[in-house]
């Protein structure tokens, strides 16, 4: 049977660094060397990594407007939408802002706010995406797909598997009833935060069983890390969806950027049920996942994380907070997050 | 297309193993990447061996052929259930066997109703083998409704080791079957993506240039989609460089350079964004002839923007004698080419070779 197609969809500033994908794959690989089954059958001889890109579209824009004498800065006036407050507060803000501003959170403010920026990202990805499945769907046997994301790739996958359910030119071939994803697996779910149209719990992007158009895939699963600060603001937390729908929380600390996707699946409570979905469910023993579990609990601890404190940044109501509240949150988390990493 | 409408609507699972945990695992319920699900190559009930049984390959899209396959499948499957082969299954077992039959009986219906009716047919992994949370390994088949039935569950499996690899080798030879029928689908959806970020590429990248300002005032303004981009193109306090000169007399006929603010303009695209033309009403700033303002013509070609720049002409008015009259002068003619949109162009450019521009990287 031809190998399972999984669609890794980056985070925000990841693409920056060229390696991501391999990152991704190698930390996955690491985490399925910890059992039995996968030495004679390795994670590679199961999964086609499909590598999806789009940060280089958001680098090459800044990249062609940075290089002309009108910059980012000022212009912005009377646009609505939070533009002109996010553009002047980072016009103010300290140097360590600026930088953090436009290598990471630069991407989540094009894909939210700049509607041309965001067709512009969804038609390419959507590009490399048909084109795989395409690939994958013409070899023989049973062709298995899922996807694999992580903080702002929550967003963008979110997007791109609805437009591709349901847009004229490709719901005829990858509509409900025609393609249903296996798993989709959304790290630090983003996807509510920076939702556009339609809203993530209003999409098909929904666990449901076979010929339900209402749903566009078998498993999904949405995990977060109760200190990963990018998941407090608007937190993923579907009511009523089927128990399909598979939310994993995790809490223990094995580095100080619990939010980077390599923290995520090191946890067996992540990448148990994430290696099973992707291989089959015999390749980890349930002794295995306990005693990895274990071990893994015994390691991993609560550090003294000053990640608390984020909290007081938070207005007391997160499901209302605003774009430039967000943008400097998430500034402050990052911060945060990098200063234990050095 | 119309969509076929299932008058059954049931999902069946049939379980063909339960607590699979205790003992080693047939080869049958193991979904080996290297191959396995298929059958020996020569096994009639490997897809490659169907397909070989019609004669020339489903290659060439013929919906006939697809129905024959189908009912080869369904025929193969109702021949086995009647020989000795299965002569250790149980009762119970043949039973369970028989309703797979009916599964396969009943898409096989469908699908050529679905043909004769010129109806969409929905094939969304009709028949899969896979393995459900609870690891029992299941081939499932739908009809259309969000019910599962699953005919048995628990210790005893329900059907012997040679049912179980014939209901699976052709639950997976259907599934490719339906997968292939659908061919024709996916190369339209690949062909309609390709073509949107063309179309993409000739508004955002080839199109007249937009800063920031401009791109997100146009991504409100006016409908956007992945498929579609807009075919208009507000242009607001745009800068460009450029040269001007006076029609007053050939004595006079000096280029100037001057700084061009398109104030507001408006952009039409046409025959998917290959070209454009708008106007703009343009401040202009010159050292010798001061403030000066008039109309702007924009035109261009995106497709060919890395060959032909995007040519702005303006026809605009100075106060050379300052005397608070701008039309008592001979207008000035100017003209500028879209630099923001030419200095990025992926390519190599005969604008970088004439004018000897480094070449750019991509950041």
């Amino acid at each position: 049977m031809p190998k399972h197609q999984v669609f890794l969809f980056h985070g925000m500033g990841d693409a920056v660094r060229g390696t991501w994908d391999g990152e991704w794959v190698s930390a996955l690989t690491a985490a399925s060397e910890k059992y039995a089954e996968f030495a004679s059958r390795p994670l590679s001889k199961w999964v086609d990594f499909v590598p999806i890109t789009y940060d280089d579209l958001i680098g090459a824009w800044l990249k062609k407007w940075s290089d002309n004498s009108a910059t980012l800065d000022g212009r912005l006036s009377s646009l609505g939408s939070g533009v002109e407050a996010i553009f002047t507060y980072i016009r103010t803000a300290s140097k360590e802002d600026r930088d953090l501003f436009w290598s990471h959170v630069v991407d989540v403010v094009l894909w939210w706010l700049f509607p041309i920026e965001r067709a512009d990202v969804q038609s390419r990805v959507l590009k490399q995406v048909v084109s795989a499945l395409d690939r994958g769907k013409a070899k023989p046997g049973a062709h298995q797909a899922s996807v694999i994301a992580h903080s702002l790739g929550t967003a963008v996958a979110h997007n791109t598997l609805h437009e591709l359910a349901t847009s004229e030119s490709t719901r005829g071939a990858y509509g409900p009833g025609h393609h249903r994803w296996d798993n989709l697996f959304l790290l630090a779910n983003v996807s509510r935060v920076v939702q556009t149209s339609p809203k993530a719990y209003e999409s098909v992007v929904r666990p449901g069983p076979q010929g339900d158009e209402s749903s566009c895939c078998r498993l999904y699963y949405s995990a977060r890390h109760v200190l990963d600060p990018i998941t407090w603001v608007k937190t993923f937390s579907p009511v009523g969806w089927p128990p399909a729908y598979r939310p994993i929380t995790i809490q223990q600390v094995s580095q100080w950027n619990v939010h980077a996707f390599e923290h995520y699946v090191r946890d067996p409570r992540v990448h148990v049920p994430m290696l099973r979905a992707l291989t089959d469910w015999w390749m980890i023993t349930e002794e295995e996942e306990r005693q990895e579990t274990d071990r893994f609990d015994s390691e991993a601890g609560l550090a003294g994380l000053a990640l608390s404190d984020l909290r007081d940044l938070l207005p007391d109501n997160p499901e209302t907070q605003g774009v430039l509240e967000t943008v400097q949150f998430f500034l402050q988390a990052l911060k945060t997050l990098r200063r234990g990493t050095t | 297309m119309i969509r076929m409408t299932a008058p059954s609507t049931m999902l069946i699972v049939f379980v063909l193993g339960g607590a699979l945990r205790a003992q080693p695992l047939p080869d049958v319920y193991i979904k080996d990447p290297e191959g396995g699900l298929h059958g020996e190559p020569g096994d009639p009930r490997h897809l490659e061996s169907l397909v070989k049984s019609l004669g020339p390959t489903l290659d060439k899209f013929d919906p006939e052929k697809f129905a024959k396959a189908f009912r080869l499948i369904r025929d193969g499957f109702l021949d086995d259930l009647s020989q000795t082969r299965w002569s250790t299954a149980t009762e119970e077992q043949n039973r369970h066997a028989l309703d797979f039959h009916r599964a396969i009986e009943s898409v096989v219906k469908d699908f050529e109703a679905a043909l004769k009716s010129g109806a969409d047919f929905t094939y969304s992994n009709r028949f899969q083998a896979s393995a459900d949370a609870d690891r029992r390994i299941s081939v499932m088949y739908f009809q259309g409704r969000p019910e599962e039935l699953a005919l048995s569950v628990g210790p005893t499996r329900n059907f012997d080791e040679e049912q179980a690899k014939d209901i699976r080798y052709r639950a997976e030879a259907l599934d490719s079957l339906l997968n292939e029928f659908k061919k024709p689908d996916r190369v339209k959806a690949l062909r309609a993506v390709e073509a949107a970020v063309e179309r993409w590429d000739r508004y955002f990248n080839g199109g007249y240039s937009m800063y920031p300002w401009e791109t997100v005032t146009n991504g409100h303004l006016w409908q956007v989609s992945w498929e579609h981009p807009p075919q208009q193109q507000l242009v607001l306090f745009h800068p460009e460089i450029g040269v001007q000169i006076s029609t007053r007399s050939n004595q006079d006929a000096s280029f100037d350079e001057v700084v061009m603010i398109h104030g507001l303009g408006y952009i039409k695209y046409w025959d998917e964004n290959r070209y454009f033309a708008g106007l703009s009403l343009t401040a202009i700033a010159s050292d010798d002839n001061g403030f000066g303002f008039g109309p702007t013509l924009h035109l261009g070609f995106p497709s060919l923007s890395d060959r032909i720049p995007h040519v702005s002409i303006g026809v605009n008015w100075h106060d050379i004698d300052d005397n608070n009259d701008y039309f008592d002068d001979s207008p000035f003619v100017s003209i500028s080419i879209d630099f923001l949109n030419l200095l990025n162009q992926d390519e190599s450019k005969l604008f970088n070779k004439v004018f000897g521009l480094p070449e750019r990287k991509a950041p």
